[in-house]
């Protein structure tokens, strides 16, 4: 609208003199009576002659002047300004909103307008009083925060999970070898064996410049977007010469590049392209998205595309579009849980493990018991153990008069491969042993037994009554026997019991016919006479010897009573003449009324014995 | 890559006038000079700093003998700013770059050129006259003796074709 058009129409209302009418007014055709009463005074002389067509014409010229066509169609389409004759603030408070929306069908004028005002008006209010802006961003701001902890939880927990899978399965274990074998690390080697593709860099370039405008990288891809800049105007150059070499049309030109193990597809827009980096083989349906995301961007930003000059800080909002095509996809899922091989395996090295353990055991408590064998073994002293290429090592001393060690393997269930012994000699202070070693050296009668008490001493028990020579010799070897210092006699004592005992088990034979004993049988029995009287005598005992006269049947019971009586004095004799009065005797004959055996004429002539106790 | 404002900016110039040599002093980052001769056109990057504010600068080289020929008119398309190149020691380049700068003009409409009349270390050798070059500079042309063997002015050349592009690009 110009200007210059105003002051004609504003004219209209206020000189139709009936008051401030918001409403446009009428148009000036349809009210031909009004226009004669606006000029009472140009107009009294002719003031009973009705206005002509051609009169309304040259008012309507006067009035309108050159405008005047314009002025009418205008008028035609109610397009006539509100009469400002009152600006207060409740008439413009009325026509606000709608003159907002009227201007804002028009054009982005009113838009651009408010944008300073409403910029300072937010800060001043977040200045005052942040919270009502607070509060009225919360609904937008709390969801998209929400949105973006749970992308980055969702990612971690896809990596830990991936982590887990592949590093506990049979496939995981072979993969690590590969990546030990191949230098890459294990995320990578799994990824080229479950990847089926993934946009790793999507970039937003320039159509005619060649420029970045915006890109985008997916987590984790190393050294991505570093020159995306360089690559977006690359892609540029390439695309141009690919379309200029083959006279094609850019747009059906360069759809994709290959690059080593990554592919490029170019998908074009009016004014922008987008480039997605992609490792793997994306399907046909990732074109798709891709294009999709041209357009979304081209009805976005349009505008900004349109006019650009080099400013890429608009094409920030394009972003959240362009990560929507950071895709990817999985030949596989990875499986959760225990893979059966790997289960398999784990169980056999649990076997392996159980029975090395058992095997470790079982020969652990052999040896043990092999070693207290040892150390409860008199003569054996185990100094040392350890284990030398597999076997038991026991280093140790050993008496000469101690068992074999060997002998020991058996029982524990050991052989002689399991260990081996190297025992060095040594005497052994082990009283046992001691005992043993003296009486070798000293050869005590039998019946004397040697003690070895705690002090070294060497004591012998025993009937004293026995040969007593041994002790001489053996006081002259006792400096010789290690772990014997003394000599101890005082044990021998006779015992009383087992001399009358022995006297009394003796039967003393005689010859045919004779009374007096034989020599040869009376000297042993002496010696235990001598022996009774010993003990007696140290038991302070009186003890009487009887004798017993025997003969055989043949002869008088008579003549049988005297010889046996004979024979018992005899031997009677020999025992005083020996003994003297140190042991009473007394006789007695039974003749033949105790014969030995049976048949005619059993051999029965003997003297036997009793001791007698006094009362 | 932080900066906002990116902008494509050419190299033109008569071939054997040191234009990649040029590129190659000034720029950090570049596609391998193997791409000039396969497809005509080395990209390559620097970031420079105008009134405080960073730039990117994305500097196309562009090979052949002729600017104009169709694949080479495809890549000026877009340009902020073009760095006109001549050889100091043949007149002849100048002139070339000179009616090229008009062409470009009538093609792209007006934008930002700096001249660049570069082997300035070739004493002996050079060949444009002094007094040319101030009726150059007097007539509006930005210019500058450079050197891509010694770096002589270099930065200067690509500094001041950035503020050029810039003051455009603003508006």
């Amino acid at each position: 609208m110009a200007s210059d058009d105003r002051p004609v129409f504003t004219e209209v209302p206020l000189s139709s003199g009936d008051g401030a009418a918001p409403d446009p007014p009428a148009p000036l055709a349809e009210r031909p009576g009004e226009a004669s009463r606006e000029a009472p005074d140009a107009a009294s002389a002719n003031r009973d002659r009705q206005p002509t067509a051609a009169d309304l014409r040259l008012l309507r010229r006067l009035l309108l002047g050159r405008d005047r066509d314009d002025a009418l169609d205008r008028v035609s389409r109610g397009d006539l300004p509100a009469a400002p004759a009152r600006l207060d603030a409740r008439s413009v408070g009325r026509v606000l909103p709608d003159a907002v929306r009227f201007r804002e069908s028009e054009d982005e004028d009113l838009g651009e307008a408010l944008a300073g005002p409403v910029e300072r008006g937010l800060k001043a209010s977040v200045e005052r009083n942040p919270q009502p802006v607070v509060d009225a961003i919360f609904p937008v701001i709390g969801p998209a925060i929400r949105r973006a902890i749970r992308h980055a939880m969702a990612q971690s927990l896809e990596s830990v999970n991936q982590s887990v899978n592949y590093g506990l399965s049979w496939r995981g274990l072979k993969w690590r070898a590969e990546a030990w074998r191949s230098g890459l690390s294990f995320g990578e080697v799994v990824l080229r064996h479950t990847l089926q593709y993934r946009a790793e860099e999507v970039l937003l370039v320039h159509r005619e410049t060649g420029l970045l405008l915006q890109h985008v990288v997916a987590p984790d891809v190393p050294g991505a977007g570093e020159d995306a800049d360089l690559v977006g105007a690359m892609l540029t150059a390439v695309r141009q010469f690919v379309g200029d070499s083959f006279s094609v049309d850019e747009d059906d030109g360069l759809e994709a590049v290959e690059v080593g193990d990554l592919t490029v597809w170019i998908e074009p827009g009016p004014r922008a392209i987008i480039a997605a980096v992609l490792r793997g083989h994306p399907p046909e349906s990732y074109r798709e998205t891709l294009r999709r995301a041209v357009e979304t961007i081209h009805a976005r930003m349009g505008e900004a595309l349109t006019t650009f000059t080099g400013e890429t800080a608009p094409f920030d909002a394009s972003r959240d579009v362009l990560e929507g095509c950071l895709d990817a996809a999985y030949a596989e899922e990875p499986r959760s849980g225990l893979s059966p091989q790997l289960a398999v395996l784990l169980l056999v090295l649990l076997g392996a493990m159980a029975w090395l353990g058992v095997r470790w055991w079982d020969g652990h408590a052999r040896e043990t018991a092999y070693l207290q064998a040892l150390d409860a073994a008199p003569g054996l002293e185990v100094l040392r153990t350890d284990r030398e290429g597999g076997r038991l090592l026991v280093v140790g001393a050993r008496d000469p008069l101690a068992d074999d060690p060997d002998a020991f393997l058996a029982a524990a269930g050991l052989d002689r491969s399991d260990v081996d012994a190297r025992w060095v000699t040594a005497f052994s202070a082990d009283s046992a042993l001691v005992a043993q070693r003296a009486t070798q050296a000293f050869r005590p009668p039998d019946g004397v037994r040697l003690a070895v008490l705690p002090d070294g001493t060497i004591r012998a028990l025993g009937p004293a009554s026995a040969d007593t020579a041994w002790a001489s010799a053996a006081r002259d070897l006792l400096p010789l026997v290690p772990g014997a210092d003394r000599l101890d006699l005082s044990g021998l004592r006779d015992d009383l019991g087992a001399a009358i005992a022995e006297v009394e088990a003796l039967a003393l034979p005689f010859g045919d016919n004779g009374s007096a004993p034989p020599p040869d049988a009376l000297a042993p029995f002496l010696a235990r006479a001598e022996r009774l009287a010993e003990a007696a005598r140290q038991h302070g005992e009186s003890l009487t010897l009887e004798i017993t006269g025997h003969t055989d049947d043949r002869g008088t019971p008579d003549a049988n009573r005297a010889l046996g009586l004979a024979r018992a004095q005899a031997v009677a004799r020999a025992v005083t003449g020996a003994l003297g009065d140190r042991l009473p005797v007394r006789t007695l004959s039974r003749g033949a009324d105790e014969t030995l055996g049976e048949g005619a004429h059993p051999p029965s002539r003997r003297a036997t014995f009793r001791v007698l106790r006094a009362e | 890559m932080s900066e906002t404002l990116r902008l494509k900016v050419c190299l033109v110039g008569a071939p054997a006038v040191g234009k990649t040599s040029l590129v190659r002093r000034y720029v950090e980052g570049a596609f391998s000079e193997e791409y000039l001769t396969t497809i005509g056109v080395r990209i390559s990057r620097k970031r420079v700093e105008v009134n405080g504010e960073p730039v990117g600068l994305v500097v196309w080289d562009i090979n052949g003998d002729d600017a104009f020929a169709p694949l080479q008119a495809t890549y000026l398309r877009g340009a902020a700013g073009f760095l006109l190149v001549a050889d100091g020691t043949r007149p002849v380049t100048l002139d070339r770059v000179l009616a090229l700068r008009d062409e470009l003009a009538e093609a792209f409409g007006p934008t930002p050129a700096v001249l660049a009349i570069n082997k300035e270390d070739l004493v002996d050798e050079w060949d444009v006259e002094d007094a040319h070059l101030e009726d150059l500079r007097a007539s509006g042309w930005q210019l500058w003796r450079t050197s891509a063997r010694e770096g002589t002015a270099v930065d200067d050349a690509f500094q001041a074709l950035a503020e050029a592009a810039v003051a455009t690009a603003r508006g």
